[in-house]
């Protein structure tokens, strides 16, 4: 049997959020560290907070990064939150060293001309106009980002907000999106997103 | 774009919010999650929960509170109140808190606030600083205001922020409770010695020391009373801070 919505627990900060909002939606959500759990999910949710190359070096070694990969090669929905979005890309500055992902292009780079660091505020969201029905619902709304680091440019970008500049807040291609905001903590429009996301995929898949 | 947030604090002591004045003399104001699910429907941008709580068996109850309340609000969760070691913040990330902010402790050993931001990113991590005015500078208090450390709040906005530090939750002792507005020299000496977020803390009283407060360029501007009181609304807040041109989400955003 598999879960509707299966979070990745890979030992990062707060996990009593991501599964709460899943849980108020009436979802049945999961938290799993077992690569197989995670390979069947409807949708897999990648948290994470922290350090890049930390976040990325817990996703190998689990093989949650391989488990990642083979759902998208097989079109099986996964999101990535905040820095598990950051992961998704080729690299980052944060972390020179680790490779990222890989599966979206573009690069992770520090806020430079942000007003004050990390982002720690609620902003507003542009979403392009041929992006996914869940994400259209944020055209223009507010929601939560916490972070220092972010893409600037990628072919792959579906959403913008400005912060001394522009910074991508969402990316995807086919069943893969990665939010840098958090939508479990965007209040009701973060909710709406997440119901519709699910919505999608279970229309989608 | 950069935006004001608009903080809701809830003072818990033995799973009833408390409030009082400059600390002392407190006063039940209600049960802290049907607080929290008020605030956050008119329009709270993050709350804090203080547990202050003076014995630590009691304490063991704050995840279930914070679990309770996550459970509710889907807004950004600041708790404080008892966090020694990384276990203590583990507990309450686990329970739902997004961070955690630590006072008393940070000022036994800096030591702590290093390993929580190693282990969970600095984003998680709310230094609380209580400070009041000694002479013309400022000394910074613990254990809720009673305990002088000799401390100078420049020389600890420094230490703290380079020690890892995402934020800064600074409460001005002197103002706390008068309603008399924020203590703009405070926040004016801690924004020109750092470089995180700074929330302010103490002394609102009126809908106009919120638009004054986000002129001050703090990110946070925290208060209690006066909306456990009824006496102001978030929304009100919000829409008074938009009137004025400032840049805040909006109440029903």
């Amino acid at each position: 049997m598999s879960a509707d919505v299966v979070v990745a627990d890979c030992g990062f900060g707060n996990m009593g959020a991501a599964l709460g909002a899943w849980r108020s939606l009436g979802y049945e959500v999961t938290r799993s560290s077992d690569p197989a759990t995670l390979a069947r999910a409807r949708l897999l949710v990648v948290p994470g907070v922290g350090h890049l190359g930390a976040v990325l070096r817990e996703l190998r070694q689990r093989g949650v990064a391989e488990v990642i990969a083979e759902r998208d090669r097989r079109g099986q929905a996964t999101l990535g939150v905040c820095v598990g979005m950051q992961a998704l890309f080729e690299g980052g500055e944060e972390a020179a060293s680790e490779a990222g992902l890989g599966l979206l292009e573009g690069w992770v780079v520090a806020m430079t001309g942000a007003p004050r660091l990390p982002e720690m505020q609620w902003n507003v969201v542009s979403v392009v106009a041929d992006a996914p029905p869940p994400l259209r619902v944020l055209d223009g709304a507010w929601v939560y980002f916490v972070h220092s680091y972010a893409v600037a440019t990628t072919p792959h970008a579906l959403a913008t907000e400005e912060f001394g500049g522009r910074w991508v807040a969402a990316a995807g291609r086919d069943a893969l999106l990665g939010v840098q905001f958090h939508p479990e903590r965007s209040g009701r429009r973060g909710l709406a997103f997440l119901d519709a996301l699910f919505r999608w995929v279970r229309t989608e898949a | 774009m950069r935006s004001v947030r608009i903080i809701p604090c809830l003072d818990v002591d033995r799973g009833r919010v408390v409030k009082g004045v400059s600390f002392v003399n407190l006063r039940d104001a209600g049960d802290p999650v049907e607080l929290a699910d008020t605030y956050v429907r008119e329009g709270a941008d993050e709350l804090v929960v203080l547990d202050i709580t003076a014995s630590v068996e009691e304490r063991a109850t704050l995840t279930e509170l914070i679990a309770a309340i996550a459970a509710k609000v889907f807004i950004p969760l600041t708790v404080g109140g008892g966090v020694r070691r990384l276990d203590d913040a583990a507990a309450l990330l686990e329970a739902g808190a997004d961070k955690v902010s630590i006072n008393s402790a940070a000022v036994a050993d800096l030591g702590v606030v290093e390993g929580i931001a190693s282990r969970y990113g600095s984003q998680c991590v709310v230094v609380a600083i209580d400070a009041a005015r000694r002479g013309d500078r400022f000394e910074v208090f613990t254990h809720g205001g009673r305990r002088p450390t000799g401390r100078e709040l420049g020389t600890w906005v420094r230490a703290v922020s380079e020690a890892g530090a995402g934020e800064l939750l600074i409460t001005s002792m002197d103002r706390d409770g008068t309603g008399r507005g924020y203590d703009r020299p405070i926040y004016e000496l801690a924004r020109s010695l750092t470089s995180v977020p700074i929330i302010a803390s103490g002394g609102v009283g009126a809908l106009e020391h919120f638009v004054e407060g986000a002129r001050l360029g703090v990110e946070g501007l925290l208060a209690a009373s006066v909306f456990h009181d009824g006496l102001l609304r978030i929304a009100d807040v919000k829409a008074a801070m938009l009137a004025a041109g400032l840049v805040t989400r909006p109440a029903d955003g």
